[in-house]
């Protein structure tokens, strides 16, 4: 436990480092948000249609963007680019299981991103959309927040695929973007996946993508009941079990086919 | 003037070389932008299955408006993007003194390092796009295909500069490795009619940070929504801010400190 610990502390450190490219990746991810919130305001009339108020579909986006946030990883591309040229060998001589350690770095960036830089961000936009936002009891919000752990989880199981992709193909890193696609159209990332045609919606429904964005934020918005709540956090647990269970498998494959040159 | 050209030729021979050495890449990459354009078209067919119109524009309308924003868009990606990415490696890294050294305005010979090919997808979306856009609207004829002439040649020097000057701020903040991504996120404002923000945000989008120049304005000057007057500021705008852009390098190349031998 103490060297997972240890590989946290350095993401830490790097982070404290970095402040200036996180606050920049923080205001890059808030574009939507007032991008978005500026659409339904010019079209408020169009907001009936949706099935959501104009302060629940603002809040959605504010929500999405913490999602984001607190669960996506961001290991995939670094390790593409070091199984790609051999740089990876160094994590293959060391006491540590990979790929389960890549979780113990995300998780020790995101306790800086949320403490330092996150949380004064998402402070002032909730209060420059004040009046707007939507807050959820008590009950909704430890729901939302345990949805974030599946969501997490999911995340951490498509990265360690995407990654273990270069184990076999040169040219990995555009299956960065159909993870991203995935997550922006079938996450409900974009949008709502209750605001798309009934026949997508049919499709969507039955995928684990919208344990992303979706479900946490139609929780935190007090969309659906307790009952469902309960039944859709047991869907989402379960697709995590199988999805963590298959990429680890995928990596103990790709790993056979890794050839590093060099020292 | 002639002497650049003919430089510029021969860094994109050698960069679409580059480009083009992995066709599996070139395929691969093709096949994301496509999917990624096709993406944004959705977005926009969706939205407007909930809500007749993005403020007083119709999908017919928008097409002409993301037509010309497509287009700009696959330039910016298939030009600038793969070219500011390793600027701004090179400023972290300290490695400029190769392009400082040459007898070359150093500006122009960091600018033409990289280009891909996986353009032509969203290329191809935004010219039929505008197409359809003016056949729908019954907007074919000369005057339409000037606007669109000087707006597409005017919008590319436009992103060009903003990018650039974006990008020049790794010179003045130090290690800011991901700010080659901050214009592109930026110009998704373009593909929405910039009547849809707050009249502060339409002033900056107009005559700060032109991004309603790329899409936006053209499209209401052939849409007869403005006056076809306005298409003689978007040159002026383009040479200003091209010269900014130099202006801006040449000081920011002043806190500029290598570390290559």
């Amino acid at each position: 436990m103490k060297k997972y610990l240890a590989l946290a502390r350095v993401e830490w450190l790097d982070a404290l480092h970095n402040w200036g490219e996180i606050i920049l990746w923080i205001l890059l991810e808030s574009f939507p948000i007032f991008i978005m919130s500026s659409l339904w305001l010019s079209n408020k009339s169009g907001v009936m249609g949706t099935g959501y108020s104009f302060s629940q579909l603002i809040t959605y986006y504010v929500v999405v963007v913490i999602i984001s946030r607190l669960t996506s990883h961001y290991f995939d591309q670094g390790a593409q680019d070091e199984i790609r040229n051999g740089t990876f060998s160094r994590f293959l001589l060391k006491p540590i299981s990979y790929p389960l350690a890549f979780i113990a770095p995300s998780i020790g960036g995101k306790l800086f991103h949320f403490t330092f830089l996150f949380m004064p961000v998402i402070l002032t936009i909730t209060f420059i959309l004040r009046g707007y936002i939507v807050y959820p009891t008590f009950l909704n919000l430890m729901l939302f927040i345990v949805s974030l752990i599946a969501a997490f989880m999911l995340q951490y199981a498509f990265s360690v695929c995407i990654t273990a992709v270069a184990f076999y193909l040169e040219q990995a890193s555009a299956f960065m973007h159909v993870k991203w696609i995935l997550e922006n159209v079938a996450g409900g990332y974009m949008i709502p996946i209750s605001i798309y045609p009934a026949w997508a919606q049919n499709i969507l429904i039955f995928l684990p993508f919208k344990y992303l964005y979706f479900v946490p934020a139609q929780i935190f918005l007090e969309k659906l009941s307790t009952p469902e709540i309960f039944k859709q956090l047991i869907i989402a647990f379960s697709w995590v079990m199988v999805l963590v269970f298959l990429s680890h498998r995928f990596w103990k494959t790709g790993i056979k086919h890794y050839s590093g040159v060099g020292g | 003037m002639k002497r650049y050209l003919k430089m510029y030729f021969q860094l994109f021979k050698f960069a679409a070389m580059k480009d083009m050495a992995y066709p599996q890449d070139f395929f691969i990459w093709t096949l994301v932008d496509l999917t990624w354009t096709m993406i944004g078209l959705g977005f926009f067919r969706v939205l407007l299955f909930r809500m007749p119109n993005i403020s007083g524009w119709t999908f017919n309308e928008l097409a002409l408006m993301l037509g010309l924003v497509n287009i700009i868009g696959a330039l910016m990606w298939g030009l600038m993007y793969g070219t500011m990415k390793e600027l701004v490696r090179d400023i972290n890294k300290g490695n400029l003194d190769i392009y400082l050294t040459k007898p070359v305005n150093s500006q122009f010979l960091v600018s033409s390092k990289e280009v891909s090919f996986s353009l032509f997808p969203k290329l191809f979306t935004g010219l039929f796009l505008v197409s359809y856009g003016l056949i729908i609207n019954n907007k074919v004829s000369l005057p339409s295909i000037l606007v669109i002439s000087v707006s597409v040649l005017s919008s590319v020097v436009i992103s060009y500069a903003l990018y650039f000057i974006t990008v020049t701020c790794a010179l003045l903040f130090g290690r800011l490795a991901n700010v080659a991504e901050l214009f592109p996120h930026t110009m998704d404002t373009a593909a929405y009619p910039v009547s849809i923000f707050h009249p502060s945000l339409q002033f900056l989008f107009t005559f700060i940070i032109p991004f309603a120049m790329i899409g936006f304005y053209p499209a209401s000057i052939i849409l007869e929504r403005v006056n076809y007057g306005v298409i003689l500021s978007f040159p002026i705008a383009a040479v200003i801010l091209l010269l900014i852009s130099n202006f801006f390098w040449n000081f920011a190349l002043k806190r500029y400190s290598s570390a290559s031998s």
